[in-house]
């Protein structure tokens, strides 16, 4: 109880307060600038968190990820271009709400969603975390070995349209978490003789290359090739728009309370699951609602609970990814796998021992996470104006200077220009990732479970070599490989009946998949 | 996709080779006395990786060979010329920008970014001052940001 009260009171300084005010007020700029993102904001950060305290940095980082998700529907809801990609579902009802004058009203309700969708999943996180760690600090290597490996086929098989690309990615991402010293012998591995990566190859500016340069790229060349299609932009400012217009009542709030809640939930569930992630949670949270709604035709129109749905499903992933990584060390979602280098570069090992050996730290991250929920409410609701001026912000400005702040992130890591160009290296890789649909975040969350996962199998060799069957004795191993059996077996199975439903549109080719 | 999975499938499946029969007998060496070798893993990563790379390979071609239904995503190429010509530029850009920022530090390299990248966003056609502004500008701001804020040095 001590470790609580002392973490909590760690996260309520002023300085903690501000680092967090200033994570959300990035983290929805960033969010509301269409196709810049929160992980992509986080990736950028994380090298200057350096000379902050850890309970700073990660409250810094949290904030910037919660404000991101709100951020992200900003656009969506405004320009019918979803600032980052969960919010998608949010522009199916919040644009149309923009056309009938009632952008204000959208804005707000998916600011209340998004809070409330929040603030439960991380009640969640913050009560089942510690048990779970409990129970994980009873494993050893090979049980640790055998959740890998299942996280690992989970992530692989559900983050992207195939599961031999999404494979491919994570292997490719162990792969290369090999270069650097053997961790058992201390030779050089794969280091192609150049000294500085003795020490593997930097996650911070590979994460900056892959997430944030890469994607810039993508957005130069759709603007340079003119591929870029603009949609209309309405007021939603204004005196002579109705007062009732412009907020969201009590009324209206309960009246959505029964979908957010369920959204949440929703959202919750899925978080915790690594590898799902925000988008698929916003679509499931938008799908249950029309379900249980008494008019689904009026889904799509304009309907509030439309965009509440989403904003709390996709909201409620932020705390429960984190349920994965302190608990067990595995990263349930990119922000979560970029989370890990910040955590590192603190000295601070995500995994079960994180609560016995940094108590304090996870409850004051917890007291900050509560925080940042209310900071951001308080920012959301009076920059209302300010954040919508952003999202009108020509990109000629912003991009140019966002590939400059790509670049002073990466040599912030180690002020090294090896940094710069290993950076540079993945934004060029990250391209072809998207080009060809690689997932790069089922990469990187390969590349920073790959060392873990190696160390653990190691390590159960060397405990179990002369006696392997033993490990038949082990039920966790057991459960454990016969689910990565199954979830390969249920994915593949997945896959072959998925029908691709194809949609020509006469200038903007649109592919959606559903699972039968 | 289909054209696309068969050519990087077939390219992933020699990358994997090269590494299996070059890169790591060259690059790792030593035993482990208790354990596995450091080459263990690797090599057991690259063997899945090369398998499955075939797989992906294999499996589009046996769709085309068996003239099965392809979609327009299916048939949509990837990249076209235009895309290989940008990442190109876009690759030896960054190349410059960083020999730029090594030899003569942030604010040249800097600078060179927001020029390459601003012209690219049509800038210096529509908002010639602006740009000028920003190449001069911007590499100026964010160096004393990160100099004074965040304590980074960036090269000067």
């Amino acid at each position: 109880m001590d470790t609580v009260l002392a973490g909590v009171s760690d996260a309520f300084t002023l300085i903690n307060i501000t680092y967090i005010a200033m994570g959300v007020f990035m983290g929805i700029m960033v969010g509301a600038i269409p196709g810049l993102n929160g992980p992509m904001a986080i990736a950028v950060a994380v090298p200057l968190t350096y000379y902050m305290s850890p309970l700073g940095s990660i409250a810094f980082l949290i904030g910037i990820n919660k404000g991101g998700t709100y951020g992200g529907s900003v656009a969506a809801i405004l320009l019918n271009t979803p600032g980052s990609p969960e919010s998608t579902s949010t522009a199916f009802d919040g644009y149309p709400l923009v056309k009938k004058g009632k952008g204000l009203k959208a804005l707000k309700m998916a600011l209340y969603a998004s809070i409330t969708g929040d603030i439960f999943s991380d009640i969640v996180l913050f009560t089942v975390a510690a048990p779970l760690a409990i129970v994980a600090l009873r494993m050893g290597p090979p049980e640790m070995a055998a959740v890998f490996a299942f996280s690992l086929t989970i992530i692989a098989g559900l983050s992207g349209k195939s599961i031999l690309r999404g494979l491919l990615a994570a292997i490719l991402g162990a792969y290369i978490s090999c270069v650097g010293l053997d961790i058992e012998t201390a030779q050089p591995r794969l280091t192609m003789g150049l000294s500085d990566l003795i020490e593997g190859v930097p996650i911070i500016p590979m994460t900056i290359g892959l997430l944030a340069l890469s994607e810039i790229l993508i957005q130069i060349e759709t603007t340079l090739l003119g591929r870029q299609t603009d949609s209309g932009q309405y007021r939603v400012f204004g005196k002579d728009i109705p007062k009732e217009d412009r907020t969201v009542s009590w009324v209206e709030y309960k009246s959505c309370l029964r979908t957010i809640v369920r959204s949440a939930l929703i959202g919750t569930g899925v978080g915790a699951i690594p590898g799902i992630g925000a988008i698929v949670a916003g679509f499931l949270g938008y799908g249950a609602a029309k379900r249980a709604s008494k008019n689904p035709e009026e889904f799509g129109t304009g309907k509030l609970e439309g965009v509440a749905a989403t904003e709390a499903a996709n909201s409620a992933v932020v705390g429960a990814n984190l349920i994965p990584l302190l608990a067990l060390g595995i990263p349930g979602s990119l922000s979560a796998a970029i989370l890990i280098g910040a955590f590192l570069m603190h000295g601070v090992d995500p995994g079960p021992l994180i609560f016995q050996e940094h108590g304090q730290l996870i409850y004051g991250i917890f007291a900050a996470m509560f925080m940042a929920n209310w900071i951001n409410f308080g920012i959301a609701n009076l920059g209302l104006r300010l954040f919508a001026m952003v999202v009108s912000v020509p990109k000629g400005i912003i991009h140019p200077i966002v590939v400059v702040l790509c670049i002073a992130g990466a040599f912030a890591n180690g002020n090294a220009m090896f940094s710069v160009a290993v950076m540079m290296v993945f934004a060029v890789l990250g391209y072809f990732m998207r080009k060809l649909d690689f997932s790069f975040a089922t990469f990187i969350i390969g590349f920073a479970l790959g060392g873990t996962f190696e160390q653990s199998v190691r390590q159960s060799v060397i405990l179990f070599k002369d006696s392997p069957w033993t490990l038949l004795t082990h039920p966790i191993v057991m459960l454990f490989v016969a689910l990565t059996i199954f979830a390969v077996w249920r994915i593949l199975n997945g896959q072959m009946s998925v029908k691709k439903v194809v949609a020509v549109a006469p200038d903007s080719p649109s592919v959606s998949e559903t699972k039968s | 996709m289909r054209k696309s999975d068969i050519i990087s499938g077939i390219l992933l499946t020699l990358f994997g080779l090269v590494s299996l029969w070059v890169i790591i007998p060259d690059q790792i060496s030593g035993h482990s006395d208790y354990g596995l070798a450091p080459d263990f893993f690797p090599r057991a990563l690259m063997w899945m990786f090369t398998v499955l790379s075939a797989c992906l390979a294999g499996s589009r071609l046996k769709q085309v060979l068996q003239n099965a239904g392809a979609t327009y995503f299916d048939e949509r190429p990837p990249m076209v010329w235009a895309d290989w010509m940008f990442i190109a530029g876009a690759a030896a850009a960054l190349c410059i920008a960083y020999n730029l920022m090594d030899r003569f530090g942030f604010l040249w390299g800097g600078g060179f970014v927001i020029l390459c990248a601003g012209a690219a966003m049509g800038n210096l056609k529509g908002h010639p001052i602006r740009q000028v502004a920003m190449t001069l500008v911007a590499p100026f701001v964010i160096y004393y940001l990160f100099r004074h804020l965040f304590l980074v040095f960036l090269p000067l």
